[in-house]
């Protein structure tokens, strides 16, 4: 290309693209999301730094005048400075304190090198900068080639292979800076970022690191993108040719380019979230624990759950562990990588510690967000263990407590030989066993924590009837109930124990006659109430029928529902208000509206 | 005609109370009396009864195993009654006509032979109802064992173990027996989902075979095979479903 200087370009655009990048890298890295631990994160900031300085540098040096006087000079010499520095922090990193002695003798290289580089300021010939740089090429080969041999391969073979790489790259350096073409080195000078990054990348807990390699892919593929269009522009429409074709084929190319670096930029994501971290396998993680097998325990659903993320992530290792032992649990911050939080309740947590993940890869941001998502999933379901456990108690209360004094089979056996040898004539009688019977039976029922709202009323009025024909005149029975109500769904129970309350504490208690009203309204929710008659030394009293209902009205409703006594002159009253019926308090208390009496 | 009505039950004071409002009712005969499974089935054997009030709890036999084993021909309406019992209210569920609850009422009574009197004549639906009855063993467990087949207006309860293939031919599903065939009161694909993780096979568009009655499998050509039943009988089995069949037998 004419008139162009293609190489100083590319370097022009190289380092500025370098300087950037690092400085995001190191922006990243110290924000406070960045980060997960205190391991090495000093060592990956001083080689971010240093490439930046390099970078920097090297900008400056490109674009100054040649013979600049000492300015240019100290630029030339901090920027191999910080070149030379690069490589022993980068074996450090590698290294990690494996081999002190190995690392020690890298610094002492780079010091060396460091030191001619700065002598050099004061010299007219930049001969030593070209020593100095040969010496770092050779010494930094061949201790990364001992390094290997004792540290061994794997994983962290191919961190060698960079390190070497990137010091071999040194070699052109030496020749001469600043304006001067040499084509074919750069495609080797500039491959020496993306492989430092690799080294760099290798081992620490870098959280933002997947953001980071997406924003690189995304930088590299817009640099490629820009490359291509800038060529074909160059070619096409250059002038003095300016052919009204050409350049209506360039719009098109363009607009094509940018059609496909949308797409290619797609695919090129979906690729590094699949293969490079994995994460395909973590959001099913998040979907599985939804649907576990069938375990009955709390804790063991825990374990289940803990087990089946750990192995989502590939963790070597995992632990439930209770919010209120985590101070105490000294050796969770360093065996544990990462830590899902399992809220279960006001002040009742537990964590999921995750151990390291086999095969060296690390918790990303994007990991760390699924898994948090899937301490959620777990938080769900064990508070839909929890609530349907709380209902199943709750129902069987009372139920274990008369099954334990009586077989049901008995007791509507001898209900039914009762019924039998009273003779057809005496249908009061007849009509108080059945009566009976049915009062029972819905005492006993073991299916369902909610009712239709004139179940419930049958049993009320069913219970009134028996004590009617005990207490005869002097107890007068209201009964009024609003047509919308009929249907709404009731926990079970909630309404008979205020009425025998009323009785019991009311009417019973005294001589004159006396009356119990039960009025159900429907308004958005029910209003429920139940007046009687009452003298001056009437209390609600603490009766365990109403701690029952309230504890049911509890589960059903949380506080949505409220329950109040109040005693008057001469009369008391509860009210019973419960919310609208919505779907999600029928989910929660884990029961369909049932119902034991067959109807034609 | 008066509704035939058997009462069976262990405890005498039951039968009684079921006696008294029954014969207030009018048009309900009383033709007998069983104490236990055992007795039950021989007096629907002797009495044919329309009607059986079959309790559930009995020594010996219950009332579960009285439906199973109800004698050939004989399709009475069944009634359970129960004095407490979660099995009762499952059967109901399936398909027992009604259930009665002890002590029973005088207007719950009087319901439950409204229902028996509508369904008079209609003996397709009683049959049905047994086989749904029957099909209800063991808590939380169901599966069907027998099947309704038609034959003229007769209805028949066929045990599953002694049917060799459902035929399809045009609109009409045949149920074949050693002996005779059957009509059957469903169609062949509803008739494969009732009878899904049992031993029967489709072996075509139109036939499931009891495997149990297979005797040979003979090639035909490549893909296609003859199969020889119990009773003679040959069928083919089509290109598209010969590895199922060949894995349902173990061929």
């Amino acid at each position: 290309m004419p008139g162009l200087n293609v190489p100083l370009i590319i370097n022009l655009i190289g380092h500025t693209a370098g300087a950037v990048l690092f400085a995001i890298f190191l922006a990243l890295l110290f924000s406070r999301r960045g980060w997960s631990g205190e391991r090495g994160r000093n060592l990956s900031g001083a080689a971010a730094a240093l490439a930046v300085v390099w970078n920097v540098g090297s900008l400056l040096v490109l674009l100054l005048p040649s013979e600049a006087g000492p300015a240019g000079r100290i630029a030339v010499a901090v920027s191999f400075s910080a070149l030379s520095l690069l490589p022993a922090v980068l074996l450090h990193t590698w290294l990690r304190g494996a081999h002190p002695r190995i690392t020690a003798a890298g610094y002492l290289l780079s010091a060396t090198a460091t030191a001619m580089h700065i002598r050099e300021i004061g010299a007219a010939d930049p001969s030593l900068h070209r020593i100095a740089i040969l010496a770092i090429t050779i010494g930094f080969l061949l201790l990364t080639g001992i390094a290997a041999g004792l540290y061994g391969a794997g994983a962290r073979l191919a961190a060698a292979m960079a390190l070497a790489l990137f010091a071999g790259s040194f070699i052109h350096f030496g020749e001469a800076h600043a304006a001067r073409a040499w084509e074919s080195e750069l495609l080797i000078h500039h491959a020496g970022i993306p492989l430092a990054l690799f080294v760099l990348l290798q081992d620490y807990r870098f959280v933002l690191l997947d953001a980071f390699v997406r924003f690189l892919a995304n930088a590299l593929l817009a640099a490629a993108i820009t490359a291509a269009i800038v060529l074909a522009g160059l070619r096409l429409i250059a002038p003095p040719v300016a052919d009204p074709v050409r350049l209506a084929g360039f719009a098109i190319g363009l607009c094509v380019c940018l059609v496909l670096f949308a797409w290619l930029r797609g695919r090129l994501f979906d690729w590094l979230t699949r293969a490079l971290f994995g994460q395909r396998a973590l959001s099913n993680a998040a979907a599985r624990v939804r649907t576990p097998p069938s375990l009955e325990n709390e804790e063991r659903y825990l374990e289940w759950a803990a087990g089946s993320v750990a192995e989502a992530v590939r963790a070597v290792r995992h632990e439930v562990v209770m919010q209120e032992r985590v101070e105490a649990a000294a050796t969770l911050r360093a065996s544990g990588e990462a830590v899902v939080p399992v809220r279960l309740g006001q002040g009742d947590s537990r964590l999921i510690v995750l151990g390291p993940r086999r095969g060296g890869q690390r918790y990303l941001r994007d990991d760390l967000d699924l898994l948090a998502a899937a301490g959620g999933e777990i938080a769900a379901h064990v508070e839909s263990m929890r609530r349907n456990e709380l209902v199943r108690l709750a129902a069987q209360a009372e139920l274990r407590a008369l099954q334990a004094q009586m077989h049901p089979h008995f007791l509507f056996n001898a209900l039914n030989t009762l019924y039998g040898t009273i003779p057809r004539e005496a249908g009061g009688a007849r009509r108080m066993v059945l009566r009976l019977a049915d009062i029972f039976r819905y005492f006993l029922q073991t299916e369902g924590a909610l009712v239709p709202l004139s179940r419930e009323m049958e049993i009320v009025r069913a219970y009134l009837e028996i004590e009617q024909s005990r207490l005869g005149p002097r107890l007068t029975v209201e009964i009024a109930v609003d047509d919308a109500a009929l249907d709404v769904p009731i926990p079970v129970l909630s309404i008979q124990p205020l009425v025998e309350n009323a009785i019991k504490h009311g009417v019973a208690r005294h001589a004159g006659p006396g009356y119990v009203a039960v009025e159900v309204k429907s308004a958005g929710g029910l209003c429920i109430t139940v007046r009687n008659s009452a003298g001056g030394d009437s209390e609600p009293g603490p009766g365990v029928g109403l701690q029952n209902v309230r504890r049911r009205l509890e589960i059903c409703y949380g506080t949505g529902a409220t329950l109040d006594l109040r005693v008057g002159e001469g009369q008391a009253a509860a009210e019973l208000r419960i919310p609208a019926a919505s779907a999600g308090a029928r989910h929660r208390s884990g029961a369909a509206v049932t119902q034991s009496e067959p109807r034609p | 005609m008066p509704i035939r009505t058997l009462i069976v039950d262990d405890e005498p004071v039951a039968r009684q109370v079921l006696k008294e409002e029954l014969s207030a009712a009018g048009d309900v005969e009383i033709v007998g009396e069983a104490e236990d499974g055992a007795g039950a089935l021989s007096a629907i054997a002797r009495h044919r009864p329309d009607l059986v009030f079959l309790d559930l709890r009995m020594p010996g036999l219950g009332g579960f195993e009285v439906v199973h084993r109800l004698p050939e021909g004989v399709l009475p309406v069944v009634v359970i009654v129960t004095a407490y019992d979660e099995h009762a209210i499952r059967a109901y569920e399936a398909g027992a006509l009604d259930y009665l609850l002890k002590p029973v009422s005088q207007e719950r009574l009087a319901r439950t032979l409204d229902r028996v009197r509508a369904l008079r004549g209609r003996k397709g639906e009683v049959a049905e109802s047994l086989v749904r009855l029957d099909a209800v063993t063991a808590p939380g467990s169901s599966h069907v064992r027998k099947i309704v087949g038609r034959s003229g207006a007769e209805y028949h309860l066929l045990d599953l173990d002694e049917i060799l293939a459902f035929q399809a031919e045009g609109e009409i599903v045949w149920i074949l027996t050693a002996r005779r065939r059957y009509m059957a009161t469903q169609a062949l694909h509803a008739i494969e989902a009732r009878l899904a993780g049992g031993t029967f096979q489709r072996v075509h568009r139109g036939a499931l075979v009891n495997v149990d009655h297979v005797r040979k499998m003979t090639p035909l050509s490549s893909q296609r095979w003859m199969l020889t039943l119990s009773n003679g009988a040959e069928l083919t089995v089509s290109k598209r479903l010969a590895k199922s069949v060949r894995d349902a037998l173990q061929w």
